[in-house]
């Protein structure tokens, strides 16, 4: 019994120690757990706060990226003269190996400010400029959504395919782009805002390019400023791109070194700019050269008068009123500074499955003023066998309005009763004998002429273009180009052999070219 | 004969090797896009017209984000295999685009998490990440070859 009691105490005491041990136990597992579950939250807090940090580290390291390009561009023309392989950054190729002119750099840096902000700018340097650093680029973009947005600032024109990444060696198969199409268009950049809009249907892809801006060319024989509008279509199907531009401008030709010239021909020029009229010094023009026949013809009337000579008399005012009438044989351009409507037509297309790169395009260009009317055009196939693309181009640019622009003619004289011996003298001209005036004009008028005529041929430059070379993709981001142009159709102009001198064309003859001449040329072009 | 076998293993095992890592890696990557978005597939020259930026939307109509990673091999074998694109393709391409202020490249993020945030946070947006790496924040989208 005792035994019993003593073991019911026994367990009983074990019982209850062991129920308070486990009732502890738990409480004190209870607070762990707590403790646990708190600790668990805070940690994943923790690391909630972390990734959103890290997010935006990660989101904000893309914040600012910078890019580069460079052309390291050779050339050599087959003729004694310079070729203007872009008459917009007078990348002029001479008859001697250059790596100069063609050579440039470029750098850009692009910025997100928000989702909806970015800008970019971008800066190049040419070697044609001796590497001055313009501003190419300079643009705040604002994305209204995630296919449509505006842009404002500096921008490259969207006027042919090429245009808005002329610079970029890289992004194009050929060693240079066809001079017949845009060595000819007279700027790069233009301040001004655009909208852009992107859609699809089905397989195709749209985008939608209105534009508006003005710019400040710095063309050699001219530099045009002004205001233009325009809009450009492209379309993506599967390989093909296709795209269509229409620009409309409202240009004025400052600086235009041949209209100065010309209107100096015809009109003549004061030797000594802004001098007082007394002391100025005035070199004869065309006109100034009839005026002077005509005051020699005049003279030489009024002695047959005060001789009774009315036959005479009469032979000499008809030939006065026929040299009169012949001023209008000489039409001045438009006056330096005025303004005029230009027009650019593009369309183009592409095609690219990763083998056959085919490209073509043609253009119009219309202007109010003394540069012609032209139409050029371009289509290129290459084909890529791993690394390297050999290439075949054909390329032109003719002028479309020749019978409408100025037709500068020789002035007839008919040196009516041997006026050619007179010794008549002329008061107006202080005692010159009519004979002498009368020479003078015809022998001032037969230089002038011809130099008027060649003047207006360089406003109508024609070349056809015949070009073959290799594209060999060294790196990813590397390529070297080899080619050589064959330039011919020059159609009685010195095709793109034009002189590149911006200062007088009054005496500059034209440079003599053959059927045909050679451009070689090679480059090496990267991005980074 | 011993010997020659042996030889042949060594040769063949780094290739064997190599393939089946390839290959492991081939089912490791996909498209992910927010769980909101109603497409479950797209074809393939869809994507590459949403990663080339040629086109802004999906082909439902809706707006596309597209989210690229930096360099990595999960990048390396989107392009080459999924996109079918070269690095020299890419470039030529790209410098086109960017050097012209006309469209920029897609979004570069530096990890996976970073995609599947981005795009669990996005309705519109689309990624690729390593299979592995997808969470239940996102779904996946298949690739259909046409």
């Amino acid at each position: 019994m005792r035994r019993t009691q003593a073991f019911h105490f026994l367990t009983q005491s074990l019982l209850l120690s062991s129920l308070a041990f486990i009732s502890c136990f738990s409480v004190a597992l209870h607070a762990n757990e707590e403790r646990l579950k708190q600790l668990e939250m805070e940690l994943e807090q923790l690391k909630l706060d972390y990734q959103d940090q890290e997010y935006k580290v990660l989101v904000q390291e893309e914040n600012i990226t910078f890019s580069g390009f460079y052309s390291l561009r050779g050339g050599k023309s087959s003729s004694n003269t310079d070729y203007a392989a872009n008459f917009d950054t007078v990348s002029t190729i001479e008859p001697d190996w250059n790596i100069q002119n063609g050579t440039l750099f470029g750098i850009q840096a692009l910025y997100t400010l928000n989702d909806k902000m970015s800008s970019q700018v971008q800066f190049v340097a040419r070697g044609s400029d001796d590497f001055k650093v313009t501003l190419e680029l300079g643009f705040l973009e604002y994305e209204l959504t995630e296919s449509s947005s505006f842009r404002v600032g500096r921008l490259r024109p969207t006027i042919y395919r090429l245009s808005e990444y002329l610079d970029v060696g890289f992004a194009y198969p050929w060693a240079s782009p066809p001079a017949e199409m845009y060595g000819i268009f007279p700027y790069s950049a233009y301040q001004g805002v655009d909208y852009r809009y992107w859609t699809s249907y089905g397989d195709w892809d749209f985008k939608i390019n209105p534009y508006v801006g003005f710019t400040e060319g710095r063309g050699v024989i001219t530099s045009p400023k002004g205001s233009f509008y325009g809009v450009d279509l492209q379309a993506n199907y599967k390989d093909f791109i296709f795209r269509l531009g229409a620009s409309n401008g409202r240009l004025k030709f400052v600086n235009g070194a041949i209209e100065k010239s010309i209107n100096a021909l015809i009109n003549g020029k004061n030797l000594v700019e802004n001098a007082p009229p007394e002391l100025n010094v005035k070199q004869p023009g065309i006109v100034d050269l009839i005026n002077m026949a005509v005051l020699a013809l005049q003279a030489e009337a009024e002695i047959a008068t005060n001789n009774g000579d009315q036959a005479k008399r009469g032979r000499l005012l008809t030939e006065a009123q026929s040299l009169q009438a012949q001023k209008a044989n000489y039409p001045l351009l438009s006056q330096n500074g005025s303004s005029t409507d230009a027009q650019f037509l593009g369309a183009g297309i592409t095609y690219d499955d990763g083998n056959w790169l085919i490209m073509a395009e043609a253009s119009l260009a219309k202007t109010g003023s003394y540069i012609s009317d032209s139409e050029s055009g371009y289509i290129s196939f290459g084909r890529r066998f791993g690394n390297i693309m050999p290439y075949l181009r054909w390329s032109m640019h003719r002028v479309t309005d020749a019978s409408e622009r100025p037709q500068y003619q020789d002035v007839h004289f008919t040196s009516p009763d041997n006026i050619l011996s007179s010794q008549t003298k002329i008061p107006e001209l202080n005692n010159m004998t009519v004979a002498e005036a009368y020479g003078t004009a015809i022998g001032g008028s037969q230089k002038i002429t011809p130099v008027l005529k060649q003047a207006m041929t360089l406003l109508a430059l024609e070349q056809k273009n015949f070009t073959f070379g290799f594209r060999w993709d060294v790196l990813s981001s590397l390529a070297i180009k080899l080619e050589t142009q064959r330039l011919y159709g020059f159609n009685s102009s010195p095709g793109f052999f034009a002189p590149s001198a911006n200062s007088d064309f009054d005496n500059t003859t034209l440079p003599e070219v053959d059927d045909h001449e050679y451009i070689y040329q090679f480059s090496i072009d990267a991005v980074f | 004969m011993i010997v020659i076998k042996f030889k042949l293993v060594q040769i063949l095992f780094p290739i064997l090797f190599l393939m089946m890592s390839n290959l492991a890696l081939a089912s490791e990557v996909v498209l992910v896009a927010n769980k909101a978005n109603t497409l479950d597939a797209l074809k393939q020259s869809q994507l590459v017209r949403i990663y080339l930026r040629k086109t802004k939307q999906f082909s439902n109509g809706s707006e596309v984000v597209p989210i690229d990673l930096k360099a990595s091999d999960t990048r390396d074998y989107f392009y080459r295999k999924i996109m079918r694109k070269s690095e020299r393709q890419l470039k030529y391409y790209w410098s086109r685009m960017m050097f012209s202020g006309n469209t920029r490249p897609p979004k570069k993020l530096r990890s996976d998490r970073a995609v599947i945030h981005f795009v669990s946070q996005n309705v519109n947006a689309l990624g690729y990440v390593r299979a592995d790496s997808v969470t239940d924040e996102v779904k996946v989208i298949s690739v259909l070859d046409e």
